[in-house]
């Protein structure tokens, strides 16, 4: 318990340095806190939230069972120990299975997916199908190896030359641009200067992720190419006589189902800038459980549909963008689940002990 | 009294799903592969020029690409199998990084050594289309760049204009490029400022 006070406060203090995302995987969603003694070089210092987490869960089975807890007098104790036991769980499965996204839409836009803004994805889009595209996923961890990424679900070999965490990407020419990357020979790569930026870890700063690949087909190489976070549209590549785009997205999580901004609504006091509300009317349309209608999200009043929350979270583009924060937790009964045992655990012991009290007066 | 008798089985069950729970989360990203209804590219339809500082008037065969950060517009030219070529766009302010450089840098993509400033200039020409200045450079590669099979060629046309300058590149396979040459003079014939 104590070793938890410690990463509470010092997360609490590293979250002005870290932001809140990266204070989390570091300090709570971890087995061991790390030091950079040097650069690339770490070692374990403290026991992160994960292990603490583990750790607090055996020592209350073990309360548990030492104390023979399953014993009927002793059922208050037990469902105080199950509740909180629950909240750990609860807590596992959420740091494992919750996905957090984003759903940045346009007045008059529909859209079908959300992304992950902290996550990227390499790519390949298939749209020689005229009924469905098809769509490889290859995940930003691996990219970051830098390795050989070869695989049958893939038409080509790809070796990542390198990986920039964050880059600066311009048309124009200085003396040290275009010095960072090796040669580029494909696509719009061949007219950006790029240039290494230390990585942000504050929330409200974006890294432009950018890497220098060499694509291959049947062990011969097609070219060079450069993918980043800052080009925003797809690169055609041609294997085998098949077109594909390729392009460095924020990972998406497509829904059958799709969303239509039709209004954002910034309301404010008369007279004052202070905000009064915020709003998104959106049309919700989902031909499977054939649903078609308007769902309005604003404070305290989020969307919740097929398993995903959809709350308001942020605006832009002159009022005319909405930005709404997506929750998908498949463990989101357990801390209620868990409060229901605390709650079910304190009042058995009130009402035993106030029982028992009664008895002895009453004697 | 009653007494609940745990199963041991049911400690071992609890213990292993909780670490399973807890290592799972370790376990490595994959490669995902699914399939979603067609979505619709973005194409730039062509009155979008319109909207630009320059127009132009884009040949019938030419195939406008998805908008590009980096580009005003790119066209594919689709030859026979992997005989391909593109001609894009661009607009840098300034002087760009000097002709030579840029020369030296597209010398570079098709694989040929970089050259000094008195060489530089047997590699491009002026010429004036339509009252237009256009520094006209032409490149092609020696070694077969396309698949080991075929030489890439490349034309690149400079105008400058209001201390801008304007980079139309054709390039690709050889053969295409060479027979395209004419078609992209005309498409540059046709390119007019606001």
């Amino acid at each position: 318990m104590v070793c938890f006070l410690i990463i509470i406060f010092w997360g609490t203090l590293s979250q002005v340095h870290l932001g809140i995302y990266l204070t989390q995987k570091k300090f709570f969603q971890s087995f061991f806190i790390f030091w950079e003694v040097f650069p690339n070089f770490t070692i374990p210092i403290f026991p992160g939230g994960r292990l603490l987490g583990i750790i607090l869960f055996f020592n209350l089975l073990s309360v548990i069972y030492i104390n023979k807890l399953y014993t009927k007098k002793k059922w208050g104790l037990l469902l105080i120990h199950l509740g909180i036991m629950t909240f750990l769980i609860g807590g596992g499965l959420t740091s494992f299975y919750g996905i957090e996204s984003q759903l940045s839409i346009e007045e008059g836009e529909t859209k079908k997916f959300t992304e992950d803004f902290r996550k990227l994805e390499l790519a390949i889009i298939d749209r020689t199908n005229p009924d469905f595209d098809t769509v490889i996923s290859i995940p930003q961890s691996m990219l970051k190896k830098r390795n050989v990424i070869s695989s049958p679900e893939i038409p080509c070999n790809i070796i990542i030359k390198s990986y920039l965490s964050n880059a600066e990407l311009s048309s124009k020419t200085s003396n040290h641009f275009n010095k960072i990357l090796p040669h580029v020979s494909h696509g719009i790569g061949t007219e950006i200067f790029v240039k290494s930026k230390a990585e942000f870890v504050q929330d409200n700063f974006v890294n432009y992720v950018t890497i220098h690949a060499e694509i291959l087909s049947d062990n011969k190489s097609l070219g060079t190419w450069l993918f980043s976070r800052a080009i925003e549209h797809t690169q055609l590549i041609e294997i085998e006589n098949k077109q594909y785009e390729f392009i460095l997205r924020p990972v998406r999580y497509y829904t059958i189902y799709d969303l239509t901004l039709k209004d954002f609504r910034h309301d404010i006091y008369p007279g004052t800038d202070i905000p009064k509300n915020f709003s998104s009317l959106i049309h919700l349309n989902d031909p499977e459980k054939q649903e078609s209608r308007d769902v309005l999200i604003y404070m305290n009043h989020p969307l919740r549909y097929r398993g995903k929350t959809y709350y308001q979270a942020s605006f832009g583009k002159d009022d005319t963008l909405s930005i709404l924060q997506v929750v998908q937790n498949p463990a989101w009964l357990f801390p209620y689940t868990a409060c229901i045992l605390v709650a079910m655990g304190l009042l058995y012991q009130f009402i035993t002990g106030l029982v028992q009290f009664s008895r002895k007066r009453l004697s | 009294m009653t007494k609940i008798i745990f199963p041991k089985n049911s400690v071992f069950l609890m213990t292993f799903m909780f670490i399973y729970l807890s290592l799972n989360g370790c376990k490595k990203e994959s490669i995902t592969v699914y399939t979603i209804t067609k979505e619709a590219v973005k194409n730039i339809p062509v009155s979008e020029s319109e909207n630009r500082p320059l127009h132009w008037k884009k040949p019938n065969h030419w195939v406008q690409n998805p908008q590009s950060r980096m580009r005003l517009a790119s066209f594919s030219i689709n030859g026979q199998q992997i005989k391909n070529a593109e001609v894009s766009i661009t607009v840098l302010p300034g002087t760009a990084g000097g002709l030579e450089a840029n020369i030296n840098r597209w010398r570079g993509q098709l694989e040929l050594p970089a050259m000094n400033e008195l060489e530089l200039k047997k590699n491009y020409s002026n010429i004036v289309i339509k009252d237009k200045e256009i520094t006209l450079i032409e490149l092609i590669s020696n070694n077969l760049l396309i698949q080991n099979k075929y030489k890439k060629r490349m034309t690149v046309a400079i105008i400058r204009e209001k201390n801008q300058i304007y980079f139309f590149k054709l390039i690709g396979e050889n053969d295409l490029v060479l027979k395209e040459r004419s078609v992209f003079l005309s498409f540059l014939e046709s390119v007019s400022f606001e």
